[in-house]
């Protein structure tokens, strides 16, 4: 649930858009300008904010919100 | 209340992990308030981002308990709370709050503000804000971030850029990083830039094939970065394949110029960042590292018109080994590192600056502590520091060295400072360490106006725009002032300190040319002779709202142990803003303030860009019905901000209350004082004899004169 308070945060940065209101189900359909420049920079603001590293094969292929804090969570627990 | 450096972002998401409703916002509260007047965004976001969320219903968000605490933590979550809820007035009002209270500027919240300026269509002020957070130098990831921000105020229309650019951008690299953030400096620089990226890893075809997309677009610029791993150099490089590089690359100069109109901007190769053979690359005439070096040079010398060069060497020198990292070039084929791209990309804008003619022209530097150490009216002459042996007299050598050395290639130079005339020469006739010298400057202005006015001034005197000025001065103060004035001037953000001055100027790539001619050199001669050198006469700015931003607060109190040795330096040194000019050893002051015949008083004053500490000091002898003010005098730091108005009050308040009748003031000229001449006259008094000043009790009224004074108490 904390996670998903933060990328809250950084999906609304990102899109510049400050009504989008996102659940672990939101996806890559749903947000328009959801392409591949602003998987990105969702990539690198998580990076920068979390202060983790993905590997680039496993973050590409995401799509969903709840995918992210997957993976989000398992790195930190990695680390 | 006493900020506590223990609360983090870390603890505060542990602190709120799992709370939910009241309990969540009992636990913000408290916690906003344990912070006190400590900032930093990150602990922010945590807070906002816990209350802010929606499907915790932010609505119950404890918004009066959170804004009667009025820290810039509560201002900054009240306003992230305002945006989530889309009202927008509301967090623009909380975030100038904000901006007021922090002593430096930050790039993020200006971010915030600029997005919140978007939303309810004010688009120049939200360039404004933008354009001066990407002049703070923040990290790659700000310029990213900002990219929709800026393409909504560009596509607006409503904001004048200086030039719309087309860009092709071709490299052996992925670009799309590159590009937003070569967009946010175009911008900053007040070019709107469309960014056209080639092919990842094909760009030399693009080049070739006549009927490219790239030729179809007719771009004013094509950046061209490629980078070592393209040379695939072995350890040793034979001649021919130095030659066959170099070659190669003019001749893809050549197809362009073939094809198209575009002016070409050419980024040279870098360094590996392993060298197997270590020395031998360089030492081996054949060495790989030498024969880089070669290809650089081969390809930047002669270049032919209509085509730029830009070191990528020189560039990474600025990131210790760390300008090609393996690790992103594996990842996704990013060069150069991250971390390098902002001054990567401030080169490539600086260049087409360039070619368009938009770079800056004029540099106005303020004098104390900015081309010298300390304060020559204060200090005097002989005690300011320049060059050795002080360490910072020679970082401000450094500055003015730099500074002659512009001058030397066509860079005009103005001073503009605070201060008596005959002071601020002094320097320039008797210091022989001074670099510079008076008639290195096109105009020479010391005054006690306020430098919007100046600047303004010296651009309409030389006839140049404002937008080809950058103004240099260590006073936060003055550089809010000008900034908020003149946003067309550049006016780099730096520390008060001289090294950090020197390397901001030159990171801002503000005065890069293509070419440097005779001309050049004699510029500023031409100019000076063209123009007597005037002292402007200025008409007072309206500085009351500007004042009223400052949250200035002052004390004042009875001189003790702990006072009297900064009383009595300033008793000492003072020479400006001093009256009297009379000198007082520390045991005569005590004796003063031991006396029942004496009101004796320090004065201090601080306010959102810090603590100025003791800055005022008022000697009264009390003479039954009649006060004397024997000595009045303050510090020249604290000058036009109303200082020595408060000052004035609060001892015609006492005088007041005590039920004397008449205080007499006097004004005893010096060289030096000439600052505050009329300052009795201009505080109500009225000239009873020459050098002397009267004031009636019975006249004063604390209410009409003094109210609009923004010193609180």
């Amino acid at each position: 649930m904390e996670t998903l308070k933060i990328l809250q945060r950084i999906f609304c940065e990102v899109f510049d858009d400050d009504a989008l209101n996102i659940t672990t189900n939101t996806s890559q359909k749903e947000v328009e300008e959801w392409d591949s420049v602003a998987q990105v920079k969702l990539v690198l603001s998580i990076e920068e904010e979390f202060g983790i590293r993905f590997q680039m094969e496993e973050v590409s292929a995401l799509k969903t919100v709840g995918g992210f804090i997957e993976v989000i969570e398992r790195t930190l627990e990695e680390k | 209340m006493k900020p506590i450096k223990t609360i983090t972002k870390d603890t505060v998401s542990y602190i709120l992990y799992g709370l939910k409703g009241e309990d969540l916002q009992k636990r913000v509260v408290e916690l906003i308030h344990e912070l006190g007047d400590s900032f930093d965004l990150e602990t922010g976001d945590a807070i906002a981002d816990a209350v802010t969320f929606r499907q915790n219903g932010s609505e119950s968000l404890a918004k009066k308990d959170i804004a009667e605490i009025k820290s810039p933590t509560a201002l900054y979550v009240l306003a992230r709370h305002a945006a989530a809820k889309r009202d927008y007035e509301d967090a623009i009002e909380h975030i100038n709050s904000l901006k007021d209270r922090l002593s430096k500027p930050n790039a993020q919240i200006l971010l915030l503000h600029a997005r919140m300026l978007t939303r309810v269509g004010r688009m120049e002020e939200a360039a404004n804000d933008l354009r001066f957070s990407f002049s703070l130098r923040p990290p790659y990831s700000h310029y990213v971030k900002a990219e929709v921000v800026l393409n909504k105020i560009v596509s607006s229309g409503r904001w004048a850029p200086k030039r719309p650019i087309k860009i092709a951008l071709l490299a052996s690299s992925t670009t799309a990083l590159l590009a937003s953030v070569l967009k946010a400096i175009c911008f900053e620089r007040g070019m709107a830039a469309s960014i056209y990226q080639g092919q990842y890893g094909s760009y030399r075809q693009e080049i070739l094939d006549p009927g490219s997309k790239l030729y179809e677009l007719e771009a004013d610029v094509i950046v061209i970065v490629p980078n070592h791993k393209e040379l695939a150099f072995a350890p040793t490089v034979d001649k021919s394949v130095v030659t066959s590089a170099v070659e190669s690359v003019r001749g893809l100069w050549k197809k362009i110029k073939g094809h198209s109109q575009s002016h070409v901007i050419q980024v040279g190769y870098d360094i590996p960042p392993s060298s197997s053979w270590g020395q031998m690359e360089i030492t081996n005439p054949k060495g790989r590292l030498r024969a880089i070096s070669k290809v650089n040079e081969l390809i930047s010398s002669d270049l032919p018109s209509g085509v730029s060069f830009i070191s990528a060497v020189d560039i990474a020198r600025h990131f210790e080994g760390e300008f090609f990292l393996k690790e992103e070039w594996a990842r996704s084929k990013q060069y150069p590192a991250l971390r390098a791209l902002p001054l990567f990309a401030g080169r490539i804008a600086a260049q087409i600056a360039v070619v368009y003619g938009l770079t800056s022209k004029v540099l106005v530097l303020d004098l104390d502590n900015t081309l010298w150490g300390g304060v020559v009216g204060e200090d005097g002459v002989a005690n300011i520091k320049i060059g050795p042996p002080s360490a910072e007299g020679e970082a401000f050598l450094e500055i003015q060295r730099y500074a002659k050395e512009l001058k030397d290639r066509g860079i005009l130079l103005a001073v503009c400072s605070k201060n008596n005339l005959a002071d601020a020469q002094e320097p320039f006739l008797r210091q022989e360490e001074m670099l510079l010298k008076q008639e290195d400057f096109v105009m020479f202005v010391a005054n006690w106006e306020d430098k919007a006015t100046n600047i303004q001034k010296i651009a309409s005197t030389l006839s140049l725009g404002l937008d080809s000025f950058v103004f240099l001065d260590d006073n936060p103060l003055e550089r809010a002032w000008v900034r908020s004035k003149l946003p067309q001037v550049e006016v780099p953000e730096v520390e008060a300190n001289p090294w950090s001055m020197l390397s901001v100027l030159v990171r801002g790539n503000y005065f890069e040319a293509l070419t440097t001619t005779e001309e050049d050199a004699r510029r500023s001669d031409s100019y000076l002779a063209n123009m007597e050198r005037t002292e402007l006469e200025q008409s007072v700015g309206s500085l009351e709202e500007f004042l009223r931003s400052l949250d200035m607060t002052a004390e004042y109190g009875p001189l003790d142990e702990i006072t009297l040795p900064r009383v009595a330096q300033l008793v000492s040194k003072t020479n400006q803003f001093n009256l009297t000019t009379r000198r007082y050893t520390i045991e005569q002051l005590k004796a003063m303030a031991e006396s029942d015949d004496w009101w004796c008083r320090w004065f201090r004053l601080k306010d959102r860009f810090g603590d100025h500490g003791l800055v005022g000091v008022l000697l009264i002898e009390r003479n039954g019905g009649e006060w004397v003010v024997d000595t009045w005098l303050m510090s020249c730091r604290v000058l036009g901000r109303q200082m020595e108005r408060f000052m004035c009050k609060i001892f015609l308040d006492t005088a007041e209350s005590a039920g004397v009748r008449v205080v007499r003031g006097c004004y005893a000229p010096t060289p030096k004082n000439g600052l505050v001449k009329n300052l009795y006259a201009e505080m109500g008094f009225v000239k009873s004899n020459p050098g002397e000043f009267l004031y009636n009790i019975e006249d004063y009224r604390s209410g009409d004169m003094w109210s609009d004074i923004s010193i609180k108490i």
